[in-house]
């Protein structure tokens, strides 16, 4: 089995921080595709999966032209 | 903030009304904690890779296909198995209106099929035999006991059946 932390941060920019500056770290969402290609068919490997799945980012909104996704 | 290490991940969840306490790995996903570690074995392992929905459980009252979720993510939620549906031997509506119309052949992808059509008519999905069919497409049945199905699902839900 592969092996990673999992580790589900408190807010948003804890979230960016803990992927932006490392390379082996991953984001975890809903984990349709993700976990399939991590747990199944191993084709992406990662040291620490960050679950954002608890993150308050919801809905798509649109102001002033621009297209906001996950808030 | 949350941090597990990948060998002792602590896991505190609520499996059908009773709190659980479990130290997993965490690559390990919820169908495999309840089916290796829970020994609850009503949950199917079809594909393991998200496309038959023989494991579909219910977390916080939504369908997931739990081969594709981690054990660790469900910390805090609640999960219902096939086995919450009929917690004193009690047959669940549905699996007694799969009983009746037959809705199995071999049955592999039975218990995935009634978790998803008891969340269905929560949803409020089963207007239609197209509907439900659509709603339903998440399940396969390789036996082909489609047409059973759709009666079983469409007598509980009052839109029809024999």
């Amino acid at each position: 089995m592969p092996t990673f932390d999992y580790v589900r941060p408190d807010d948003v920019a804890g979230a960016v921080a803990l992927v932006s500056g490392d390379p082996r770290a991953s984001y975890l969402a809903g984990g349709t595709t993700h976990l399939d290609l991590l747990l199944k068919d191993r084709v992406i490997e990662t040291d620490r999966v960050v679950d954002i799945g608890r993150l308050p980012l919801r809905g798509v909104s649109s102001d002033d032209g621009v297209l906001h996704a996950g808030r | 903030m949350e941090i597990m290490r990948s060998s002792d991940v602590d896991v505190e969840l609520t499996i059908n009304g009773h709190k659980r306490e479990l130290r997993l790995d965490s690559s390990v996903t919820l169908l495999d904690a309840l089916r290796e570690h829970l020994d609850m074995t009503g949950t199917k392992k079809g594909c393991d890779q998200g496309a038959c929905g023989a494991c579909t459980v219910l977390l916080d009252g939504r369908r997931v296909v739990s081969c594709l979720v981690l054990a660790a993510q469900c910390g805090g939620r609640e999960v219902t198995t096939i086995e919450g549906l009929a917690p004193d031997g009690a047959l669940h509506p549905v699996q007694q209106a799969f009983v009746r119309h037959d809705g199995l052949q071999c049955g592999f992808c039975t218990a995935g099929q009634i978790v998803s059509a008891v969340a269905l008519l929560d949803e409020g999905r089963t207007g239609s035999d197209e509907e439900i069919r659509e709603f339903m497409s998440g399940n396969l049945c390789r036996c082909g006991a489609y047409p059973n199905i759709l009666a079983a699902i469409r007598e509980v839900a009052g839109t029809g059946g024999e």
